[in-house]
């Protein structure tokens, strides 16, 4: 054996003190830029392994946090053209009235929401910031609406737009606005919240779902609750936020051991100097990105850090992302994508080169899950929930689509909106569930877009090869290869049809 | 894609499931066997309108709020009492004048939830109104309804919708078309390392669970030929003929789940709601008559539920609006036949104008526990239910439980 070089050997000695020196400063592994982005995006592509190269925790954690909010395309007209007051209208009857209703969700707002849902899916794919998109998810699963109930697309496009700007900012912005938002106060039925008709639907789920959690308050402060935001709905027909002042309650109330004459603006700000509520958020936030079981002392530590930077959800993730406990070895894989992750992340890691989101919406909705179709205001229960025989089997179909190439699908209708516009209670139809089954993914002559293998060439051959595996899986270590055909094109397709793929 | 992979794959995973179950075939089951007893859920999704299905033809107030929907008195199936069925319900007279069919009139629970999406959660989880369970009532009972039993499943849905069957450790199938599940479950990888994980664990149970369940239903649909009657035709029939299919060919498993679409009859009920009680009608006479020449029909029992019933008085569209208290009807060989309880009152309304319920449902779950499947009814989620004697206690078949 040749005797090792004496410069060469002085420059590693060098650069093991200066590891030494600089503590836990090695740079990541290919294994922990696939965690970080599984879990903090929707997947790492190889230019990542660039991106990331060198880097450590720290500074990999802060290159994220720093990356600029996303520039949105300016959002279409309608969204601020006038609505429509079918219900206004005199002198028609109960079947004409249902006919304009019908024709208008047909022509109008089926044909909205699909662009609102289309668009956003394909920002999940394309955005220049994936933590902004994941936590923009994050927070349309924690104020959760539904579209079917909210039915007019204006509101929707401005919820969606007040998640995404306010993703990464300031929570007490968020909470703020949301307790503004008229697709939110229509889902809530606080638009029918009146001082002679209290009606406690967004207090009850203010205080149960978004900010406290249940046990931390009575029912009496949930009809506080209530009584402050009487009078807060919308104008129908500009779509904004609006306060009737007639019927709101501004007598004195008493909630959570003080009294004022509240509305809900105070009702807000008592909320969020409850130590309670940043917990609740930090809580939430560990179960999404760390793991199911919160660590009790992490979590305070992180919520105080929530509550001493007034809200500032950058602040939070920077800790929650820095723990050991999610760069933790025995914390890879411990976690399911949700439908739509498992869509936008195959999508984005493969690059199909789409140019519109639809196919991706009519995909993640065959599989489990839809934007703005939460099952309930409680969104998606999320987890292993989302694993049972028949999931797998339509999840493993789903891959199975995007890697033979997906359309720019052509208009679909979405008979839930059609239905709900009849419907007097504007749930989803039991028959809407048998239709849902029945969405297409496009037509036939339209072009195809698939996978962009030229992405990973630098990386086609066996070392290569071994940090794709590290890409993909959180166990690469348990792959082996279904054929002899030691193709890039095989070891992809095998890759995301592992069972393995569907944990981040 | 590489096919020969694939097909290699599918052999090796029906070798190994085959394994797992510790057989080296199917299991062949000789004909006239009648295996242990099984309930079929047939869901009439939207709101079946009961007052329409079971009339109180007799009454004016009947036919005071209901100018256009009510029956005639001459068309209708009369069923004494002053009640009458449905015309188009006439293939199950048959049934009724056997004594195998249960009617039920005034079913529902108390606080009556007017929302499809609420009031089905409800139904599937025998929770109460104002309590929001996750899990099916019917999935607290698969430990028990497994014991003796060979099939890796424990139910086979069919109509997209497993809520009953939902939740802890879910071994039901959820399939439309059987050839085209099998395929798709042969595509799902199996498992094969050792689990670092919860979650690795859940996935490794459930993709066996697949595996198993898509050989055990190849081996009985390998085994046995697609039935011939149409059995009313549609999703509905294509549904009935996939159960009676597996069930004729031995599916040793407890619940099967089928549903019928389209019971929203906000306007023009009359000639949507005849449609879809031919349907229930014709498939249920033709699913009697398939499980009676094989044998399986006395150890069958088939429920038949809607989220609600519809409202008294038809609204301006010729339909009728969300309603409360429905019509269940349980149709088997072992059933006690007639009126299985009291037709709600018609002038006694609730505060919205709506038939008021007699009978709670999670009453008629507990009947099933007890009367046919021999459990407890504590297994539901309220606890125990007095049960309302639905089931004939001569029925002499072999219970699930020793």
């Amino acid at each position: 054996m040749a005797r090792p070089n004496s410069s060469l050997f002085n420059a590693w000695l060098w650069m093991l003190a200066i590891l030494l020196v600089t503590g836990r400063a090695q740079a990541l592994e290919d294994g922990e830029i696939r965690h970080l982005m599984d879990r903090a995006g929707f997947g790492p592509q190889p230019a990542d392994l660039n991106r990331f190269s060198g880097l450590n925790r720290a500074q990999a954690v802060d290159l994220l946090l720093r990356e600029p909010l996303g520039l949105d395309p300016p959002s279409p007209e309608w969204v601020a053209q006038g609505g429509s007051d079918i219900g206004r209208i005199g002198g028609l009857t109960r079947s004409e009235r249902a006919a304009m209703q019908g024709a208008f969700a047909r022509l109008v707002t089926i044909p909205r929401l699909q662009q609102l849902r289309a668009w956003w899916m394909l920002r999940m794919v394309q955005g220049s910031n994936p933590l902004q998109e994941r936590m923009a998810l994050f927070w349309h699963d924690h104020f959760a609406v539904k579209a079917a109930k909210v039915v007019d697309a204006r509101l929707l496009w401005r919820y969606l737009a007040l998640l995404r700007s306010n993703a990464l900012g300031s929570f007490r912005d968020l909470l703020r606005g949301m307790a503004q938002d008229p697709a939110m106060l229509k889902f809530l039925d606080n638009h029918r919240n009146t001082r002679k008709q209290p009606n406690e639907n967004w207090g009850r789920e203010l205080l149960e779902l978004f900010t406290l959690g249940e046990g931390n308050y009575s029912e009496a402060d949930v009809l506080a609750v209530a009584r402050s935001f009487t009078g807060w709905g919308f104008d129908a027909d500009s779509g904004r936020f609006r306060i009737n002042l007639w019927q709101h309650d501004d007598q004195e109330k008493a909630f959570l051991g003080r009294t004022g004459h509240f509305g809900g603006l105070e009702i807000v700000q008592i909320l969020l100097a409850q130590p309670r509520t940043a917990v609740f958020l930090v809580e939430k936030l560990w179960r999404e990105f760390v793991s199911p079981d919160p660590d009790a002392a992490e979590v305070r530590r992180i919520a105080s850090i929530l509550r001493e930077t007034d809200y500032d959800l950058r602040a939070a993730l920077r800790a929650l992302l820095l723990t050991d406990a999610f760069w933790a070895a025995d914390q890879r894989g411990t976690l399911v994508k949700s439908p739509i992750e498992l869509v936008i992340g195959t999508v984005h890691r493969l690059a199909l080169p789409l140019s519109d989101g639809r196919s991706l919406d009519g995909l993640s909705w065959r599989i489990g899950q839809r934007l703005l179709s939460p099952p309930n205001v409680a969104g998606w229960p999320g987890g292993t929930a989302w694993l049972d025989a028949n999931a797998l089997t339509l999840r493993n179909a789903a891959l199975d689509r995007i890697w033979r190439g997906l359309r720019n699908s052509t208009q679909e209708e979405d008979p839930t909106i059609s239905k709900e516009a009849r419907d007097l209670d504007g749930e989803e139809d039991a028959e809407d569930m048998e239709n849902r089954s029945a969405a297409t993914m496009g037509q036939a002559g339209e072009a195809r877009f698939m996978p962009d293998l030229t992405l990973f060439a630098a990386l086609d051959d066996p070392s290569g090869h071994a940090r794709i595996k590290a890409l993909f899986l959180p166990f690469p270590e348990d792959f082996s290869a279904e054929s002899r055909d030691t193709s890039l094109s095989a070891l992809l397709e095998q890759l995301i049809h592992h069972p393995d793929y569907n944990l981040k | 894609m590489t096919g020969s992979t694939l097909d290699r794959r599918r052999f090796l995973l029906t070798l190994t499931a085959g394994a797992l179950l510790g057989l080296q075939s199917p299991p062949l089951r000789a004909a006239g066997a009648f295996g242990k007893r099984r309930l079929l859920l047939i869901q009439l999704a939207g709101g079946n309108d009961g007052l329409n299905t079971l009339a109180p033809i007799e009454s004016g107030f009947y036919r005071d709020l209901r100018p256009t929907l009510a029956l005639e008195p001459g068309a209708a199936l009369g069923v004494g009492n002053g009640f009458a069925l449905h015309p188009e319900l006439a293939p199950l007279m048959p049934a009724w004048h056997g004594g195998e069919l249960a009617l039920l009139p005034g079913v529902g629970y108390p606080n009556p939830n007017r929302s499809h999406f609420r009031s089905s959660d409800i139904w599937h989880t025998a929770s109460r109104a104002d309590t929001y369970l996750t899990r099916g009532w019917l999935s607290r009972c698969f430990p028990q309804l497994r014991e003796g039993r060979e099939a890796p499943i424990d139910a086979v849905v069919l109509d997209q919708e497993p809520a009953p069957c939902k939740g802890g450790d879910d071994r039901s199938l959820v399939l439309d078309r059987p050839e085209s599940f099998l395929s798709r479950a042969g595509a799902v990888r199996p498992v094969t390392a050792p689990p670092r994980n919860e979650a690795m664990r859940q996935l490794g149970q459930v993709t066996r669970t697949l595996h198993a369940g898509e050989a055990y239903l190849s081996g009985l649909l390998g085994e046995s030929e697609p039935e011939r009657a149409s059995f009313g035709g549609g999703p509905f029939g294509r549904q009935l003929s996939v159960a009676a299919r597996l069930i004729n060919a031995g599916a040793d498993l407890p619940v099967f789940k089928i549903g019928l679409v389209g019971f929203d009859t906000h306007a023009g009920q009359l000639e949507r709601h005849a449609q879809l009680l031919r349907r229930l009608a014709l498939g249920l006479a033709d699913l009697r008559a398939s499980l009676t020449a094989s044998g399986h029909w006395p150890s069958t029992l088939v429920l038949i539920y809607s989220e609600f019933g519809r409202r008294m008085r038809e609204n301006g569209s010729a339909g009728t609006d969300h309603g409360a208290a429905s019509l269940a009807m349980l149709l088997g060989g072992a059933v006690v036949g007639g009126l299985g309880s009291e037709y709600p009152s018609l002038s006694n309304l609730d505060a919205q104008g709506d038939l008021r319920h007699g009978v709670d449902f999670r009453r008629i779950y507990a009947s099933i526990l007890e009367e046919w499947f021999g459990l407890d009814s504590a297994l539901l989620p309220d606890g125990p239910q007095p049960t309302l004697d639905l089931i004939r206690r001569d029925a002499g078949m072999i219970a699930s439980r020793p």
